[in-house]
């Protein structure tokens, strides 16, 4: 690991020539007060200008640089591919936003107020930046499937045709158990598939196995399995598939229909169906028999039970001739050709009854069922009586379910599914990295969708595992041993568990880790670091955002305030309004996290201590973090800190914690601008005048200090 | 200048005949758009080509045939949305204020909130149309999965961040998810849903667009009046997926979509509607089934 040493500062004069104002003078002078070559250039945001930065940077052997422009020299601009032409990286570059009015309105380029604050701010940066040195991590090849059916097995297969090894832990006794669902070709294939794969070397069944434990993190778990003899061992896996789902139970809500020997389950009715004879035999002799279907009663259905229901519909119409009727709540026909076979029972003369805000009521008959219910469409009650009724199923109540879902690290959603409920999770990753769902365990009941994502599932576990070595970077986390009181408050809060024990010390798996610092953040000791974002670069970061004016003192200065803008949303979001040409806000100072997770409640009381009139967390909405739970924790600490603040005698009103997408540029000035209003309404931080006089004093200090220091 | 110089100089920028998106690192950095170009039109205006310094603008480029060869081949051209105007009884483009939802998305993310097209006023009541071009059975025999999601989510922000009185016209709302059933008690709560299909929109005389339907079966047709109303496009296969299978060797299905044969692999919504999660998983599949193909071939 290095860090750069050679830096420098690109100034872009904008397209005019002629007389520098006295801003731009002073955006020079606060960077050549800390020793940095400056370098001036006209219209980085054309190929001419970033022609001229890239040679520039190329023969003074910069490492990096800040480019002070317009947005549209930045990222997107042409300075990249100039950098390429020139040999150097693109990564090199830190664009800073200094421009008052960006994008297409013609007349000069002015300076932002606040831009010499905001170059300090990005010398702190500049002066914390980190390139990571890259290794190579061994992982495993070995990839552990739970399950025995056709997902599973696709799968298997997919991991041994890539050449991994397999551990199967299969919940039954045999693969490809019957799957009545998903029907008679998904069940031909799996068994097809079973014996195909049972020739592997590389395949290792465990029937009736139990997963004990899974210690480690992606790429380097080891998972601790009793089989069925009762024998103990263990294995190194670099990934894990669940392939299983929970127990069901009848989908019946409200309605009063209880299981029983005249009320069953879709599935059981699909087998009782396979052979007919049978099944007639627990049909009343007499008469055509009247079954009734149950889809979506209770909860919301997947389209797979309607898709079971139109079969058995057909087969119960076809193979004994029975009067059928359909009962469903919300239809969900989102699955290829089910609108098309609910036209083809209904042409069979299936009667569909649809409940919107009503459900039947069952009572039960001698022999049968009877149903009460009232009929949307036509207004009135009707009733039925009937032989027999089947229903869908949803996840019910599973202890061995949870037991797995604790043994793998994570949380059972209220649909069954172990998905947390983000889009960033979307298809098939986990809370854990290296953990993915598929079929049921994502919440994805229907085959065709289920069947999708055993591809994505095999390309994210290809992407991890590689070859059996992956290039990771090295020394992003840093853990202070001497700090460290294993407290393993960093293990609980990691949002993708990529925090391991070695040598019985937390250490950050680097291919599971996205250095979003929510661990740093919440670490009680201190003892967590992200190198180049660690708390000492945001403590000077922040103190540069105040504007150090003499005047200060004892004028009334302007409202400042401090946006902690979260690199996922708030960042892209920000950077396309000022595209889109919206003004930057006077007296608002920017501070980029990787994740509203990284904003240390110390940092908010830092802003405030330093004097800034309010503060504004952007993260991520909650649902949709790209690390999962920053917004959770930013909203959190919202709470917890406007106690806080609330004790030290400062308005919580003026810390605001606000969620945003990457694509609201249309919002996202507005909310600066909202928060801004408010600031200003509340008027000047009453810790203000403290922290001015004690920056007055502290140059004091700082001589007297050097003085013992020059004594000793 | 990049983003700069041709968007000064188009007359027609106005119109969105030179667009350049908003976020950093989208590509391409400008696209010039057919529908509203002038030389598309009438070949008046080739201003943004003379003064590109990196005569990157070619208007006379002709069509050349280009000869690659690939062992694979991987087809992810997409859907469209289903095109509202050949609904002539929904209104779109007969009432001002009749929209899609992809138009009132664009509206909102550009401008930050719906507006009329008609006054540019925001509505106070919108309604949203479910079914626009599915579940149809002379025609896109099939739901289109994510229309109720979005319809319900649009409607729901709609009211959330701006007020909004939202109804929903439906037959059976598809929406899916984890923690489906907080968001549909959520949704009823907020919205107005409507079991019903109007059959007929037409410009009220205040202004207000109506919607007659048919509340229950047997008695007279309510009139809706609503500022807005919007349409829940659904996906419709592109209408050139037969040339497309036939030169590609694809297959094709009776809706118009298109599958995968050896060495042709189909990505993504050109299979069949899905929604944004199941795009991603269905494409990795579909890259990972190519990658194989490629690996087991001699």
């Amino acid at each position: 690991m290095k860090s750069p040493n050679r830096h420098g500062v690109f100034l872009c004069q904008g397209g005019h020539g002629g007389q520098e104002s006295l801003d731009f003078k002073r955006l020079r002078w606060t960077a050549e007060a800390q020793g940095v070559p400056v370098f001036e250039v006209t219209q980085a945001c054309a190929q001419e200008g970033a022609a001229a930065v890239a040679r520039l940077a190329a023969e003074g052997g910069l490492d990096a640089f800040i480019l002070g422009a317009c947005p549209l020299a930045g990222p997107g601009g042409p300075l990249a591919g100039e950098l390429w032409r020139a040999g150097l990286k693109p990564e090199m570059v830190q664009h800073l936003d200094l421009c008052q009015k960006p994008l297409g309105q013609t007349g000069q380029c002015l300076v932002m107020d606040g831009g010499a604050l905001a170059l300090d701010q990005a010398l702190v940066v500049q002066a914390a930046r980190f390139q990571p040195e890259s290794r190579e991590m061994e992982v495993s090849r070995r990839v552990l499937v739970l399950g025995s059916g056709l997902l599973a097995l696709k799968a298997a297969q997919g991991f041994l045709l890539g050449g991994y090894k397999v551990l199967l832990i299969t919940p039954g006794r045999r693969l490809a158990p019957p799957e009545p669902l998903l029907g008679l070709e998904a069940k031909l294939e799996a068994t097809a598939l079973a014996r195909e794969l049972e020739a592997s070397e590389r395949l290792e069944v465990v029937p009736r196995g139990e997963l004990l434990r899974l210690a480690g993190s992606a790429g380097d778990f080891t998972v601790t399995v009793l089989d069925r003899q009762r024998r103990r061992w263990t294995r190194r896996v670099g990934a894990v598939l669940v392939t299983q789902g929970p127990a069901t139970r009848l989908n019946s809500g409200e309605t009063g229909l209880e299981p029983g020997p005249r009320v069953v389950s879709l599935a059981e009715l699909l087998l009782w169906l396979s052979s007919p004879e049978h099944f007639r035999k627990k049909l009343p002799a007499q008469g055509q028999p009247r079954v009734g279907l149950a889809v979506g009663l209770g909860q919301e259905a997947s389209p797979l039970s309607l898709r079971v229901a139109c079969l058995a519909a057909r087969g119960l119409v076809g193979e004994l001739g029975a009067e059928v009727t359909l009962f469903t709540g919300q239809a969900k026909m989102a699955s290829p050709d089910l609108e098309e076979l609910t036209q083809e029972v209904r042409g069979l003369g299936v009667v569909f009854v649809k409940f919107d805000n009503h459900r039947p009521q069952a009572s039960p008959r001698p022999d049968g069922v009877g149903l009460r219910y009232f009929e949307e469409i036509l207004g009135r009650e009707l009733s039925q009586d009937l032989d027999l009724v089947a229903v869908d199923e949803v996840p019910g109540p599973d202890q061995a379910w949870r037991g797995l879902a604790r043994v793998l690290g994570l949380n059972v959603a209220r649909d069954g599914s172990l998905q947390p409920d983000q889009v960033n999770a979307l298809p098939t990753a986990s809370a854990r990295a290296g953990v993915f769902l598929l079929g049921p365990a994502s919440g994805a009941w229907d085959l065709p969708a289920a069947l999708d994502q055993v591809g994505q599932a095999l390309a994210g576990a290809r992407a991890l595992l590689g070859q059996g070595k992956a290039r990771v970077e090295e020394g992003r986390v840093r853990v202070d041993r001497r700090r460290c009181a294993i407290c393993l408050t960093c293990v609980r809060v990691c949002p993708r568990q990529a925090m391991d024990r070695r040598d019985r010390r937390p250490a950050a798996n680097p291919l599971a880790c996205t250095a979003c610092g929510t661990c740093a953040s919440e670490c009680p000791m201190e003892a967590i670091q992200i190198a180049g974002q660690d708390d000492q670069r945001f403590a000077r970061e922040i103190g540069a955002a105040v504007s150090k004016s003499p005047s200060g003192l004892l004028a009334a200065p302007e409202r400042e305030m401090l946006v902690f803008a979260c690199a996922n949303s708030a960042g892209p979001a920000l950077a396309a309004a000022r595209l889109a040409g919206r003004p930057w806000p006077s007296g608002v100072r920017l501070v980029r996290v990787p994740c509203a997770g990284k904003v240390d409640p110390a940092y908010v009381l830092w802003a405030f201590q330093q004097g800034l009139d309010g503060v504004l967390v952007l993260g991520c909405y909650e649902d949709a973090c790209h690390s999962l739970t920053g917004g959770t924790w930013a909203a959190y600490r919202a709470g917890h800190l406007s106690r806080l603040l609330t004790e030290a005698g400062c308005d919580p009103r003026r810390l605001i914690s606000s969620g945003v997408a990457p694509n609201m540029h249309a919002q996202v000035m507005d909310m600066v601008e909202q928060a801004r209003q408010r600031v200003e309404d509340l008027g000047a931080n009453p810790l203000k005048t403290q922290a001015r006089v004690r920056d007055f004093l502290s140059r004091f200090t700082v001589r007297i200090d050097e003085t013992y220091a020059i004594a000793g | 200048m990049p983003g700069g110089l041709c968007l000064e100089v188009c007359p027609a920028a106005a119109e969105g005949a030179l667009r350049a998106p908003l976020i950093p690192g989208d590509r391409p950095r400008l696209a010039i758009s057919p529908a509203s170009c002038l030389y598309f039109k009438d070949q008046r205006s080739t201003l943004c080509q003379d003064i590109c310094p990196e005569e990157a603008i070619d208007f006379d480029q002709a069509p050349r045939q280009v000869e690659i060869k690939a062992d694979a081949l991987v087809l992810a051209t997409g859907f469209q949305p289903y095109p509202a105007a050949t609904k002539e009884r929904l209104g779109h483009g007969r009432v001002a204020d009749v929209v899609t939802a992809l138009e009132l998305e664009q509206g909102l993310r550009d401008h930050g909130g719906p507006a009329r097209p008609s006054d540019g006023r925001p509505p106070a009541s919108v309604a949203f149309i479910q079914c626009v071009g599915s579940r149809e059975r002379l025609g896109h025999n099939y739901c289109s999965r994510v229309c109720c999601g979005y319809a319900l989510r649009l409607g729901r922000h709609l009211r959330a961040r701006h007020g909004v009185a939202v109804s929903i016209f439906y037959m059976d709302l598809q929406s899916f998810g984890h923690a489906l059933d907080d968001f549909m008690a959520a949704a009823r709560q907020e919205l107005n849903l409507i079991r019903s299909m109007p059959y007929d929109v037409y410009q009220g005389h205040d202004g207000q667009v109506v919607l007659e339907y048919q509340a229950v079966s047997g008695q007279p047709p309510v009139k809706g009046r609503f500022d807005l109303v919007v349409l829940s496009v659904g996906m419709a296969p592109n209408p050139d997926n037969p040339e497309l299978a036939q030169a590609c060797g694809a297959g094709l299905d009776h809706h118009g979509f298109l599958s995968s044969r050896p060495g042709v692999f189909v990505a993504g919504a050109a299979t069949r509607p899905l929604d944004m999660a199941e795009v991603v998983a269905q494409a990795s599949g579909a890259a990972q089934e190519a990658l194989r193909y490629l690996e087991e071939r001699p």
